[in-house]
């Protein structure tokens, strides 16, 4: 189910059930999201274990909305 | 990949309701992109559950209706339902390019969970997840 564009390289989805992510001796670089960063797990019941792992350079990216805030919100 | 309203658009890819796994791989400049009213998820690989249809049959308007899409699922895998070793995942794209009601999760790789996911010596560079104009999605 997709909640709105979480997670640039990878997204667990957001059922609370347990999930298990192990990244190790991995490079997480130069990934883009919309709302999350680039491994997202923030709404599911996640264990994240990280090991000797390079994470740099992601970036979040803030949507641009059409016609302001206002037209989003109806 | 790409769709237009209520649709659904999922592993650009790969997209596997059981397991998949990657060794020495590489996934470059996959896409699962739609317009409006609609989820693009993985723009690489997509694990998960999927109901029957629902890959190529959107029928939510609403956020809510939207949810359930993908609401059924099964107890966890034995396995990894993802794993990737000595593989690249480089310049996939999972996105919206209107965006109202619409969700793009997981720019290389998304996994419903419950699942589990092993990563070694792997390279996620340059992969986007977002919605290239219009309203975002708020949780």
């Amino acid at each position: 189910m997709s909640r709105g564009y979480f997670g640039g390289a990878l997204s667990i989805g957001d059922v609370v059930q347990t999930s298990d992510v192990t990244i190790t001796n991995s490079t997480v670089t130069g990934n883009s999201s919309g709302l999350g960063g680039a491994i997202d797990a923030s709404d599911s019941n996640t264990s994240l274990t990280l090991a000797y792992d390079t994470i740099v350079g992601n970036i979040w990216v803030p949507v641009a909305e059409e016609g302001g805030a206002e037209r989003c919100a109806r | 990949m790409h769709c237009s309203n209520e649709c659904g658009n999922i592993g650009g890819a790969v997209a596997s309701v059981g397991s998949a796994a990657f060794t020495a791989s590489t996934l470059s400049g996959n896409e699962a992109t739609c317009d409006d009213q609609c989820e693009a998820e993985g723009g690489a690989v997509f694990v998960g559950q999927i109901e029957a249809g629902s890959a190529s049959a959107f029928s939510g308007r609403s956020g809510a209706a939207a949810a359930s899409r993908f609401g059924v699922h099964a107890a966890a895998p034995a396995g990894p339902a993802l794993s990737s070793t000595t593989s690249q995942f480089s310049g996939n794209v999972a996105a919206c390019t209107v965006g109202t009601n619409c969700g793009g999760d997981g720019g290389a790789a998304y996994a419903d969970a419950p699942t589990t996911v092993e990563i070694t010596s792997s390279t996620f560079s340059a992969n986007v997840a977002r919605v290239l104009r219009g309203c975002a999605q708020h949780r």
